[in-house]
């Protein structure tokens, strides 16, 4: 048997799918994970999109993010359900809670509350803006908080309204800088706990990359670029049309391997005889902020006309043995595929009780040696209601 | 917060540059860490060369690299070198994690190798985070953070779908990984404390990723529904979008989560129509968005964003400002809540630096500024590794601390 990196600390967690998710890390890390499900957030179990999984249809982010932890029933906003939330959090070392502010607040879920009997505790909670301040009650959806936090305002084509990422970012990406904070304190609080709070609003500005020191230092306001990067005036493509979809390839300029690397792109253009006059652009002694737009839209074409002649995976084979710095613009059943992903042994197979296979996201990380952290398959809604129920009885009883 | 941070006996090697490598230096310096940024004026941290600047474009006046490096120390050493390398081996191996960004292998051809540092400190760990991580067929490919989102599926994510994918305008991957990264390596500290051995915390950006778009990627196994762009409409909510308010380039981002929502909304915009308010569900919803969307716009389209805002929620309405850089410095949840701290930096002047997401009662949250470049290398080099002046004159003669 391998060596976990966590001990097995038992954590209790309740709430949307950003406890979902801070469980799942420290679940897929070596702590005991107990999901606790509650009418408030049963929706969740059925919300779109669905995945068929053992004779039912359950929610695709619910099975996503649970795996590596045991469920259980129980409605903590009843007195019989709140009463054995308390005991159960007497063993735990964790308590993870998230939601709206005043639901928390109500039903006893906020971390003072359970460190107010259990001093030493770690305990977080995670909100849409936070646990203060003018709109800590503010109704909140992924899209709203990441507009919230500027990260629509950069995306999109200039010419239509900015857009989302389509796959729900701001509850994982809170989770994640939850168990962040959680297993700092695991390692370094000792006899204090922690008392930690997180809000989803603040956890999108820290995906920003320099946003706000643009206002801060020069009072501009980065917008956004569709396809292109680069250049304060000038506009390159980033994405770029092939043969059967889109590649990711940016040109780069400037002392330095990147540029270098440009020219291996030329000149593989030049044995298929498309290098047109490429060869004579002096990438490395041309700075971005001397380009022209007429200059650069001249190369682009020539490009894209030699890109157009491949299939993104020609052009992702050429990209590795050449080191040429493009990637191929995946769709997500691609990327089930992706050969690096396989050699990694990255997918997991989970079954359902009936044998139907699905494959799962799987270890966190490849560690150098022992402790391998691999993940074990979601439990069902309330899977494990009367194994810890009737285990907590037991001890109540000795 | 009485005591210092959770990490303050953590003692740092940031080998980090560019993002993802300094982003996870920063949270650890958060947490009361002593990061020591190791760069070189010789072959410089891109991150310091990066708009925006504060005033004329120099090495210690980078917002960009101010931003990602707050709170650590600076030593110059020049790995070009071998009394560089050596010195750096030195470095790394009094400190308790050494942490990189670096292509796969450049660690190992400067001798600073998780294989060759913990055969001589078997309890080091080190938290590596690549573009797909340190083994595979792949695992050599440099790339961008930017054009790693075509190959982890978020290029084909961000867009509408009668357009070109466009993708984020942020390289998500560089801030995203460091947060797993970050949790992995605080598990691999407490399996150290343990068991006394340390651990390699090999992480893939594109993995990372993959975690997120797990529900997603469990989904296309199964249904033949496409998972594209889709604007900005959700799954299950609608209406849901960005609609435009008075003003150049001034948006609200609305969404209505239920049926009780989507009333409170209709009487806020004086929507109407043949069937009665409780009546109008999700499915006919759906069925009339064209016309539902036109009067959100008509409405939006005369009022300012943060108005708009206010009334939204006012009603109970999932709604907020599509906020851009300005916004989010006058945001009043995020000054009421204390996000951003002045500080004053020698060579940028006084200007505010932000708090991790995350507040703790027991412990300090650290936040400090970004340090010039090379300004602890002195400190370091007497106080981490006992050298004498003579030796550091010897050692800068040499070349070892361009």
């Amino acid at each position: 048997v391998l060596d976990r990196l966590f001990d097995g600390p038992r954590v209790i967690e309740v709430g949307d799918y950003a406890a979902m998710f801070c469980g799942k890390l420290l679940g897929n890390l070596g702590c005991d994970v107990v999901r606790i499900e509650t009418p408030a957030t049963d929706g969740l179990t059925v919300e779109p999109p669905l995945v068929a999984w053992d004779g039912r249809e359950l929610s695709a982010a619910w099975l996503a993010y649970n795996t590596s932890k045991r469920s259980i029933s129980l409605d903590v906003e009843q007195p019989l359900g709140s009463a054995t939330l308390d005991a159960l959090l007497d063993d735990a070392a964790v308590f993870i809670a998230s939601g709206r502010p005043d639901w928390l607040e109500r039903h006893g879920l906020l971390p003072d509350v359970a460190r107010a009997r259990r001093p030493g505790q770690i305990a977080c909670a995670i909100t849409p803006f936070g646990l203060d301040g003018p709109y800590r009650d503010y109704r909140a959806s992924d899209l709203v908080v990441q507009a919230a936090g500027s990260f629509v305002y950069l995306n999109g084509d200039h010419d239509r309204p900015p857009v989302r990422v389509s796959e729900e970012q701001t509850w994982p990406i809170a989770g994640a800088q939850a168990a962040f904070a959680v297993s700092a304190a695991l390692y370094g609080a000792g006899d204090a706990g922690e008392s930690i709070e997180v809000s989803l609003h603040e956890t999108v500005l820290a995906t920003l990359v320099s946003v706000v020191p643009w206002w801060q230092l020069e009072q501009r306001i980065p917008e956004r670029h569709a396809r292109t990067r680069y250049g304060r005036d000038v506009r390159m493509r980033q994405i770029w049309p092939c043969r059967d979809g889109f590649v990711a390839f940016r040109m780069s300029f400037g002392l330095g391997t990147s540029s270098r690397r440009n020219l291996r792109l030329i000149h593989w253009m030049d044995e298929e005889g498309m290098a047109e006059d490429l060869l004579s652009v002096p990438w490395e002694y041309t700075s971005t902020l001397e380009l022209t737009q007429p200059q650069v839209d001249g190369w682009q074409a020539a490009i894209e006309r030699f890109l157009m002649t491949k299939t993104k995976d020609e052009l992702y084979a050429g990209a590795l043995a050449r080191t040429i710095l493009l990637f191929p613009v995946l769709e997500l059943r691609d990327i089930l595929d992706d050969r690096q992903l396989a050699a990694r042994g990255f997918f997991q197979p989970f079954a359902d009780g009936s044998g139907h296979e699905l494959r799962f996201p799987g270890p966190l990380f490849q560690p150098g040696h022992e402790a391998v952290p691999v993940p074990t398959r979601p439990p069902l809604p309330g899977e494990h209601t009367h194994e810890i129920l009737g285990a907590l009885a037991r001890g109540a009883a000795r | 917060m009485s005591r210092p941070g959770l990490l303050a006996a953590l003692t740092v090697a940031d080998f980090g540059w560019a993002v993802a490598g300094p982003v996870l230096g920063r949270f650890l310096a958060h947490h009361g860490a002593t990061v020591i940024k190791i760069e070189s004026n010789s072959h410089l941290d891109a991150g310091r060369a990066s708009t925006p600047f504060a005033g004329r474009p120099s090495r210690n006046r980078s917002g960009f690299f101010d931003q990602h490096n707050a709170g650590k120390q600076s030593v110059t050493i020049n790995l070009q070198r071998p009394e560089g390398r050596a010195l750096a081996r030195r470095l790394a191996l009094a400190c308790d994690v050494v942490n990189e960004n670096f292509a796969p292998g450049v660690m190992d051809r400067l001798g600073l190798g998780y294989k060759e540092l913990s055969a001589e400190r078997p309890e080091l760990v080190m938290v590596s985070q690549s573009m797909q991580g340190q083994t595979g067929p792949h695992a050599g490919h440099p790339g961008f953070g930017t054009t790693l989102q075509g190959l982890v599926g978020l290029c084909h994510l961000t867009g509408w779908p009668d357009r070109e994918p466009v993708g984020t305008g942020e390289p998500y991957t560089d801030t995203v990984a460091p947060i797993l990264a970050g949790t992995a390596l605080m598990a691999a500290l407490a399996y150290r404390r343990r068991t006394g051995r340390g651990t390699h915390v090999d992480l893939s950006q594109f993995e990372a990723l993959a975690h997120v778009l797990a529900p997603a990627l469990l989904h296309v196994q199964v249904s033949d529904e496409p998972h594209v762009r889709r604007g900005n409409a959700g799954w299950s909510r609608a209406p849901e979008g960005v609609y435009p308010c008075s003003g150049r380039d001034r948006w609200c981002a609305i969404s209505v989560n239920t049926d009780e929502q989507w009333r409170s909304l209709a009487a806020l915009i004086g929507f109407s129509a043949d069937l009665p308010p409780d009546r109008q569900d999700l499915a006919w919803r759906r069925a009339n968005l064209e016309a539902i969307e036109r009067s959100i716009s008509a409405w939006t389209s005369t009022r300012d964003p943060l108005a708009a805002q206010a009334a939204l929620q006012a009603a109970g309405v999932p709604g907020y400002i599509v906020a851009n850089a300005h916004d989010l410095v006058v945001d009043h949840q995020l000054r009421a809540r204390g996000h951003f701290v002045p500080r004053e930096h020698p060579a940028m002047g006084e200007h505010e630096y932000e708090l991790p997401p995350f507040r703790l009662k027991e412990h300090a949250v650290v936040v400090a500024r970004s340090p010039l470049i090379g300004e602890h290398t002195d400190a370091v080099l007497t106080g981490l590794l006992g050298m004498s002046e003579a030796e550091i004159v010897a050692a800068r003669e040499a070349g070892a601390l361009e």
